[in-house]
């Protein structure tokens, strides 16, 4: 029977590759009698799941907030028209 | 065609940076990790499209585009950094450091850092402004080499292949780097996460 940091080695792997047949067989069998494990194979999911959406989050999480923004914003249009001659 | 074409290249691109410019910063910004550093790529981004803009034609949008280019500069100052320093941050978490605090040492979860239930679910997860939030904030505690693969590998979706050669590593330290972002973020929102409870 594997352990449960080998198992979490395993689930770290299969979301990146093919597990071997007798890693698959390991893994299965470690998952059935651990619900720690079954856990955190479900958390790591959620985990792939939601990262895009982290970066949808609301603008007032940046440094700064939107003033911040606002300001860059403004100094890359000027630099812009600076380099390319326009009004 | 062309000059007219040309002419107008800067008040699109000023268009497009009103529209786009705060999220290709948030994207920079979560790879590089400083906010400045971000700002400065994102300009370059923006300069670089104006050169670059009768090759835009409009075959995909503008958005995706200026990813696009923005990606290609990101990933070429990290594969610089990533040439330049040492392992510093494996380092500071030793050979299987941090790990070795999540199991004992015969090699079960240690009661007090089993995973969490969140209670979520793959649609309620995207949903959960709290949940992203302390996401956010668990891949900032990140040290960098691990944010960077991370993100390569989930946000960015290229393979274990791919990432290891963006970065200038053999694919199998990556998956070591991968191994040990995941455990490390896992284990930070199990232990933040408010609504969910390490109980068995």
């Amino acid at each position: 029977m594997i352990t449960c940091d080998q198992a979490t080695k395993l689930i770290s792997k299969q979301r990146d590759e093919a597990l071997s047949l007798r890693e698959r067989v390991q893994l299965r069998l470690h998952l059935l009698l651990c619900s720690w494990c079954t856990r955190y194979q479900k958390n790591l999911r959620l985990m792939s799941t939601a990262i895009s959406a982290v970066f949808e989050s609301n603008p007032g999480d940046q440094e700064g907030g939107e003033e911040r923004a606002k300001r860059f914003a403004e100094r890359v249009k000027s630099v812009l028209r600076s380099k390319t001659g326009g009004s | 065609m062309s000059t007219e074409f040309r002419s107008s290249a800067p008040d699109e691109v000023c268009r497009w940076v009103d529209e786009h410019s705060e999220y290709l910063v948030r994207y920079a910004c979560r790879y590089l990790g400083s906010q400045d550093l971000a700002e400065d790529i994102v300009q370059d981004t923006f300069l670089a499209a104006v050169e670059g803009f009768d090759r835009f034609e409009g075959r995909s949008t503008p958005r995706t585009w200026l990813v696009s280019i923005l990606r290609h500069k990101v990933f070429s100052l990290l594969r610089k950094r990533s040439r330049a320093e040492t392992t510093q941050g494996e380092q500071t978490h030793g050979a299987d450091g941090r790990a070795n605090q999540l199991f004992d040492d015969r090699g079960h979860w240690i009661a007090e850092s089993g995973p969490a239930d969140w209670r979520l679910s793959p649609d309620t997860v995207v949903q959960n402004q709290e949940f992203l939030s302390a996401f956010g904030q668990c891949l900032e505690k990140l040290p960098q080499r691990f944010r960077e693969v991370f993100l390569l590998r989930e946000l960015d979706e290229f393979s274990r292949d791919e990432v290891a050669t963006q970065l200038g590593l053999k694919s199998n330290h990556i998956g070591v780097i991968l191994y040990r972002a995941r455990l490390e973020l896992q284990n930070c929102l199990s232990g933040n996460w408010l609504n969910g409870g390490r109980k068995r």
